[in-house]
This record gives C-alpha cells, sequence and structure tokens, in this order.
C-alpha cells in the first residue's frame, strides 16, 4: 500500500507516488526562455530556486497547458534529486492504493508514460504514469553529467 | 590530584579526533606542495642547501603530525622517507637523475595516501618505493662538504657538560644512561658539536584553513542576502516614498554589500601556485621525453581565481605546454642553425585587466605556417576558403572542431586531445583561448578567463518582455539604434553601421517588436571582433548571484544560468561566447 | 607548589597548527585553560614580550624544536638570555631518538623535555616535575 497524489490534466486523472511530489504552489509568472521546445515551458522562482516548468499534456497528446481556471497550480516534482514544476489543471486527492491491484500497461504500448491503470472504489479511472520519463530526469542527468 | 582527563566522555574525544584529522590532512596536503617545490628547486642546483632543510622540516613535521594523529602506517613511511633524505643531505646517497624522480614519487604518494585518506579510504601500500629508497641507499656518494654546516651557538658558560649530564639524569634516567654508555671518545663533546644547520625559511602567508563547504554556504547566503537587498529596494521604489533617511540607509546597505562581494569573491580566490607548480611538473617530465631543454619561466604566481576556475586550468594547460614543447620547441641543431638560445623558452604569465583575468602562453619555437592551415582547413572542409581572412585569423583556425596539425599521434601531446577540446575547455569556464604566432620565431596563447564563475556586477535588459543579464564585464558598450537607420543583410546575416563600424547584429528572439523607435543595441567585444545584440530596454544594473538553470536550457540557448531580481522575476543570464556563437559564420 | 595553578599562562608554540590544537587541547584537559598559541620561534618571543608590557607573563612555554624564522634552540636560548624570562619554565617536545638535541636544549637551560606524540599522564608527569609538585 502506498500513499498516492491524484491530479488532473486534460480531463485525465493521473497518480504519482507521494514520495516524488515536492509541493503545490499556486501559479505564479513564469518567466519565459525564448526558442525552446513547447514543453520546457519556462523558469519559476521557487523560494530563491531557480525550478524548470514544464507542461506534460504535450507529451500526452492533450493539447496545450493555459493557466486560466482558477484551480490550475504547479505541482513540484523532485525525482532523483532533480526539482521540476508540472502545471496542473485541478488537484484531486490523496490515496491508498495497493500496487498488487494496478493493473500493468506497458506492453500495450499506446503511450511511453503511463505505466499502469487504477480502478479506485468509486469507479473512477486513474492513470499511473512514469515521472522520470515524463519529466525527461534522463535528459537532464546526462546533460548535466557532460558538463 | 585527579586527572581531569578521565571525566571527558568517549564520543567527545572521538569528534575531536576527526577534526583533527581533518585539520592534519589539510595541513600536510599543504605542506607537500612546498615540499614539492623545494624538490623542484633541489634538483636544478643540489649545492643549495636550504631547499633540502625544508623538506626535512617539512617531513619532519608531517611524521609528527602522523603519529599524533594516529597515521601509523604514514607515520612509518614518512620517518622513512625523511631518513633517506638524511642520507642525501650528508652526501651517503648520491643525487642523481633516479633519485630525484624516487624523491617526487615519494612526494606524490604521499600526497595521494593524504588525499584518499580524506576522502575516507585507505592509503595504499608504499612497498616499493621503500624497496627503492633501500636500494638507492647502497649507492655511496661522496660526503657532502661540511662547510655549509652551521654550528649552534650554545652559551658554554651557561652549563657546563658534567652538569647538563646531571640535570638529565634528572629528567630521564634513560637517556641519560644511554648517553653514558656510548662507545665514542667523548661522546658530549661529540654529540655537542655535532653541526646542525638552522632553518632559515621563508614563513608562508599568515592564513586559516577553510572548508570549501563552509565557503559556499557563505556565498549561497550571501546570495540570499542579495535577493532580499533587490526587493527591499524594489518595493521602496514602487511604493514612490520620497524619504531621505531611508534612501540613506539603501544607499549604506548598497555600500557595505559591495565590500560584502568582494570579500566574498575574494574567499573563493586561491593563487596559481598550484597550477604552475604542477606545470613546472610537466614541463621536465616533457622535457624528458622529448630529449630537449626547456627555460620554464613564470610570471604573476601571485594572481589570484576562483579556486573552481584554477582548479580547471591544470588539465587545458597542461596539454598546452605539453604541445608547445613537443611540437613548438624545435631540436637543438634546429635551433642552432636559427640561431635561437640551445635551451627553448616557455613562458607562462597571468594578469588582471579591466575586470577579466588574462594567461599568456609563450614559446620561442617554430610558431605556425598560416599556409599550412589554410590549406588543412579547406581540406577538413571548416572554410570554403581563406581569402580575407588574417593571418591571425587562419591561425585561429586550429580551433575548429575537425582540425588537427598532426598526422600521427605524438606519444606525448596526442591521444586525441584536439585544440577544439582545449578551447572548450575554457568556454566552459566562461572564457575563451586564442592564438598568435609567427612563422620561425615562436607562438602565443592568450586565455580570457572570468575573475568569479557565479558573483559579479551585471545590467538587466529587456528583450519582450522578457529580462536578461549581461555582465558589466562581457559589455564594450551600449548605444541606442535608430530604426529608421539601414540594416544591412548579407548570406543571412544582419549588420549594422555604429561608429563608422559595421558589425553583425542578432537579437535574442525572433519576434522583433516593431513598435519601439530607438532599440538598443549591446556591444559584444571578443577576441578583438565586435557584435550587436539588440534588445528593447535596459531594467537597471544589478549585483548578480548566478544560479544554475535547468541543463537543457543550457544546452539550447546561450545562457549559463539564471538569476532572481528584485521582483521576483527570474532573468537569464547571456553568456557572451554562446551568444556569439549565435551570429551567422561571418565569411 | 602545592598543586598545578590551572591559571597559569602557557604558551605553545609548534610550526603545526594541528599540533597547537592537539596540545593545547591536552593542556585543557588537565586543566589548564590560559593556553595560547604561536608559529615560531619569533611569534613566540613577542607574544612572550608583549606579555609583558600588559603586566602579565607566561610561565610555562612548551615548545616544539625544528621549526622556520626561529627554532626551539634559538627560542630557548633568547629566554634565558633576557633578564625578565630568565626564569621562564621552558619544556621542549622532541622527536624519538634525538638525543644529540635533548643536550643541547640541557646545556642551554630547557626546564625538562617530552618525547612526540604524548599523552596527558606523561605531560602531567613532566609538569609536575617542572613545578616540583609531589
Amino acid at each position: 500500500m502506498r500513499r498516492y497524489f491524484v491530479f488532473c490534466i486534460g480531463g485525465k486523472k493521473f497518480a504519482i507516488p507521494m514520495l516524488e511530489i515536492e509541493e503545490v504552489v499556486l501559479p505564479q509568472e513564469i518567466s519565459i526562455v525564448p526558442e525552446q521546445d513547447k514543453y520546457l515551458k519556462g523558469v519559476i522562482n521557487l523560494r530563491g530556486e531557480i525550478v524548470t516548468v514544464v507542461d506534460i499534456k504535450i507529451k500526452l497528446g492533450l493539447g496545450d497547458s493555459e493557466i486560466v481556471d482558477k484551480k490550475t497550480c504547479f505541482v513540484v516534482f523532485k525525482v532523483d534529486g532533480h526539482k521540476v514544476a508540472v502545471i496542473v489543471d485541478e488537484v484531486e486527492d490523496v490515496v491508498q492504493i495497493q500496487e498488487t491491484e494496478i493493473k500493468d500497461v506497458r506492453d500495450l504500448k499506446k503511450t511511453k508514460f503511463v505505466e499502469g491503470l487504477y480502478r479506485t472504489n468509486n469507479d473512477q479511472l486513474l492513470l499511473i504514469a512514469n515521472s522520470r520519463k515524463l519529466l525527461e530526469i534522463d535528459v537532464i542527468e546526462k546533460l548535466k553529467n557532460a558538463a | 590530584m585527579k586527572n581531569k582527563a578521565d571525566q571527558i566522555s568517549m564520543s567527545e574525544e572521538d569528534d575531536f579526533l576527526l577534526e583533527i584529522r581533518a585539520d592534519f590532512i589539510a595541513e600536510a596536503i599543504d605542506m607537500l606542495s612546498s615540499a614539492e617545490e623545494s624538490f623542484l628547486l633541489f634538483e636544478r642546483n643540489p649545492l643549495d642547501d636550504s631547499s633540502m632543510a625544508n623538506i626535512l622540516r617539512l617531513f619532519h613535521s608531517i611524521k609528527g603530525g602522523c603519529k599524533a594523529v594516529g597515521y601509523d602506517e604514514l607515520a612509518h613511511f614518512s620517518h622513512l622517507a625523511e631518513d633517506f633524505m638524511i642520507s642525501i643531505r650528508k652526501g651517503q646517497v648520491r643525487v642523481t637523475s633516479a633519485v630525484i624522480d624516487i624523491l617526487l614519487e615519494i612526494n606524490d604518494s604521499l600526497k595521494n595516501a593524504i588525499n584518499s585518506l580524506q576522502q575516507g579510504g585507505e592509503s595504499e601500500s608504499f612497498a616499493h618505493l621503500e624497496i627503492k629508497m633501500t636500494e638507492l641507499s647502497n649507492d655511496q656518494g661522496e660526503s657532502k662538504n661540511q662547510s655549509q654546516e652551521r654550528i649552534d651557538s650554545v652559551d658554554e658558560s651557561v652549563i657546563d657538560d658534567a652538569t647538563a649530564l646531571k640535570l638529565l639524569a634528572e629528567m630521564d634516567e634513560n637517556v641519560h644512561r644511554q648517553i653514558m654508555t656510548e662507545e665514542i671518545q667523548s661522546p658530549l663533546v661529540a654529540l655537542i658539536k655535532e653541526a646542525k644547520t638552522v632553518q632559515k625559511v621563508v614563513t608562508v602567508d599568515e592564513s586559516i584553513k577553510l572548508s570549501l563547504k563552509k565557503v559556499d554556504q557563505l556565498v549561497n547566503s550571501f546570495g540570499e542576502q542579495v535577493i532580499n537587498q533587490a526587493k527591499l529596494i524594489y518595493l521602496f521604489e514602487s511604493m514612490g516614498i520620497e524619504n531621505e533617511k531611508m534612501k540613506k540607509v539603501l544607499s549604506d546597505i548598497n555600500k557595505s554589500m559591495n565590500e560584502l562581494q568582494d570579500t566574498v569573491i575574494q574567499l573563493r580566490m586561491i593563487n596559481l601556485k598550484g597550477v604552475f607548480n604542477r606545470l613546472d611538473r610537466v614541463v621536465r617530465e616533457t622535457e624528458k621525453a622529448t630529449s630537449k631543454e626547456i627555460e620554464f619561466i613564470k610570471e604573476g604566481i601571485e594572481q589570484e581565481l576562483d579556486k573552481t576556475i584554477v582548479d580547471a586550468l591544470v588539465d587545458p594547460l597542461t596539454h598546452m605546454v605539453r604541445n608547445s614543447i613537443d611540437h613548438g620547441i624545435e631540436s637543438r641543431e634546429i635551433r642552432e642553425i636559427r640561431g635561437k638560445p640551445a635551451k627553448g623558452k616557455v613562458r607562462i604569465k597571468g594578469y588582471q585587466k579591466a575586470g577579466k583575468f588574462y594567461l599568456e602562453l609563450e614559446d620561442d619555437g617554430n610558431g605556425l605556417d598560416h599556409e599550412i592551415i589554410a590549406k588543412k582547413a579547406i581540406e577538413k572542409g571548416i572554410v570554403r576558403t581563406c581569402d580575407g581572412l588574417s593571418k591571425k585569423d587562419i591561425y585561429n583556425l586550429i580551433f575548429e572542431n575537425g582540425f588537427s596539425t598532426r598526422d600521427q599521434a605524438s606519444d606525448v601531446s596526442g591521444r586525441g586531445v584536439g585544440m577544439d577540446v582545449v578551447r572548450k575547455m575554457f568556454t566552459d569556464l566562461k572564457g575563451s583561448c586564442e592564438i598568435d604566432s609567427e612563422l620561425g620565431v615562436g607562438t602565443t596563447f592568450k586565455i580570457e578567463l572570468p575573475l568569479s564563475l557565479s558573483l559579479f556586477n551585471g545590467i538587466v535588459i529587456e528583450e519582450n518582455l522578457q529580462s536578461y543579464v549581461i555582465a558589466n564585464a562581457d559589455l564594450a558598450e551600449i548605444v541606442s539604434y535608430d530604426l529608421n537607420r539601414k540594416i544591412y543583410s548579407e548570406d543571412d546575416q544582419e549588420f549594422i553601421k555604429i561608429n563608422e563600424e559595421i558589425i553583425p547584429l542578432s537579437r535574442l528572439s525572433q519576434v522583433f517588436n516593431e513598435k519601439k523607435e530607438k532599440p538598443l543595441v549591446a556591444i559584444l567585444e571578443s577576441q578583438g571582433k565586435k557584435y550587436g545584440l539588440l534588445f528593447d530596454d535596459i531594467l537597471g544594473q544589478e549585483r548578480i548571484v548566478l544560479k544554475k538553470i535547468d541543463p537543457r536550457y543550457e544546452k539550447s540557448g546561450p545562457y549559463s544560468g539564471g538569476v532572481i531580481l528584485g521582483n521576483g522575476k527570474v532573468a537569464l543570464v547571456l553568456e557572451r561566447e554562446k551568444l556569439i556563437k549565435k551570429f551567422k559564420k561571418v565569411s | 607548589m602545592e598543586a598545578f595553578d590551572f591559571d597559569l599562562r602557557i604558551l605553545v608554540v609548534d610550526d603545526m597548527a594541528t599540533m597547537r590544537k592537539i596540545n593545547t587541547q591536552i593542556l585543557n584537559r588537565i586543566g589548564f585553560k590560559n593556553v595560547k598559541a604561536a608559529a615560531d620561534g619569533k611569534e613566540a618571543w613577542e607574544m612572550i614580550i608583549g606579555a609583558l608590557g600588559l603586566g602579565l607573563s607566561f610561565g610555562l612555554v612548551i615548545t616544539d624544536w625544528n621549526m622556520p624564522v626561529m627554532t626551539g634552540l634559538d627560542l630557548l636560548s633568547q629566554i634565558r638570555n633576557e633578564p625578565r624570562t630568565k626564569e621562564l619554565k621552558v619544556l621542549m617536545v622532541t622527536a624519538e631518538g634525538e638525543k644529540e638535541n635533548i643536550l643541547l636544549a640541557v646545556k642551554a637551560g630547557v626546564n625538562n623535555y617530552i618525547v612526540k606524540p604524548f599523552t596527558p599522564e606523561t605531560l602531567n608527569l613532566k609538569l609536575k616535575k617542572i613545578f616540583d609538585i609531589k
């Protein structure tokens, strides 16, 4: 049994292990870094630390993120020591999930990022995503090591 | 009387032991650096006793320190090394090149052992060195001329020998007994008259050891303070209150921040001694490998730079020095024909100018042949033609990717490290490297480096509603440019005319704000060439504490990091050399 | 003296910072809190004379032998030659087997010597000898 953080993006509900979530912050002005991938939205000032903001909707093929909704916020992930802020439409809940009950969908090859499916008690479908892949942690680590 | 030692708890003792071990390691490393210098001096002049005396004092202290903090194996090895050196000093071992090699190896092994202890590892065995020392000790040399040694003057009238012995007996029975039973005719006289040389060595600068971690913490705290100060000023200005007292306080705060900034940068500065000494070794090794004799001149050894930069200089400089000696300096015969002194001259000079640091590496060797380089560059497809390029431009082509001036890899400096990699090592340090030469006369490398990587003053500019920072040191000047004036275009590259000069122009973003009538141009200078960067507005001068940003941004854009402004927004810091790459090649 | 005067001002002289720290610690443990340190003979001499200028005085000097600028022996000679300090107690720190040094020191008027590295117990004994405590 592990705690998972559930949030909404593009109408879909995602669940990420709590261990990988650092904090949730209200949306603030993003400093745009020009001429980048659309996925890399820019950077924000997180209490003196410069954190990258990404729009994972683009990776998931769910269109573009616009911060129009009052419920939009930034979820700061911390994966293997790397902090990345993700634009999220709505924060839902923290749930306990029994790992054995997650349906493994890695073979289905529908998307690179969703690794499992879980149906909650009230019949909601949660997509368990691989944050390392979603946040391009491999790329960050490779670039950091090359430096 | 109860000894208070009993009352100290075990954990306090352990903490103390860890602490003094750390202190000792730091001190020992310093001392071994000093010893290395002395070894090299000794090699150059084996008749000068002062360098050997210094070495012995250092090794003696290191031995004592090892014992005191419980590094017994190291103490034992230091002791053997000390004995070996005493026999060298006494003339019992002849000073040969092999002996000097061993001495340097001893020094290196000790350094490595101590370094590995610092990392928490085990020190390696010194067995092979111990064997070598024994071997060399058996090679008898001539007894050294004793005239250099000075007899310590002890006021004979204070205590006579007999009384001295009696006093000694009271102090320590054993030693007294030892002295009395020694089978030398006049033990006292012999012992007392044994010559001792007074060590007259220049003391090192008064300093304290600071852990790099603590310095970095200080830099971080300072960085926080800079942000706070900027916020304060921003808030004050946005409130629009005219208060003379407030202004004065803010101005005072700014002044002390300036002083703090200078001090904080200074803390991370170290001098070039370490690098230059390393290069001494490199010269020596390369001399042997190439059978050439070199005069190595070092200037500016006391110049200081941020530690991170200094540490990173060793590799590229090593390669460049090897290169100079191997490929630059000619053989004795050729030098003779050319009327050059038999010893090749290699000179390294460090100095500061206009907020930047410069290193010049010069040799009086072959020099470069621009015709060969031009031909090769065209062959390798680096340029289409060399027409219109000055000789200096052609020389600098050797830094381009895919260029290499030797077909066969020489075993000294080959190994596939091209000049493009060397230049990258400098640009990674936010610096640059260029070359100039004269065929038959020699070659000079000129390296430019920033004084500090993370603390500097810069201007904040705006382009398309996003803020950017350029270091003051990178900027030649800022001019306003009338949009109605012509912007020339050639081969996809725009040019403008400023002060009668035509310089290439670039913009940060593709979408240019058409509304501004008079945009601004920041003029950057690199290697004697000027480049113009068009932007919308200047927001002001700020003290910059560079923060790292996602490596993905650094890879795809001309950024060296980010900074948090007073208004809380993030400004991207532009890096000069990366920016210049954005300009299309001027052909 | 009946017992140690723990207020005694002591000067530790050694060119290695690590050793200065260790020796000061050992003295602190025995109970002496007023311990100062110098890196070579010259600095030590300046501190001794400086203290006298303030009306204070050192009661004991614990010095290493092999130091730059001014050696332990030279410092000892200087101390013995100056009327105001000639009675100052000096303890020499020596490495194992340095008999020649010990004898030279005795002739120059050293009060006692101790071999390094030493324990608080050994130092305690030597100090008792120097200050004539049972």
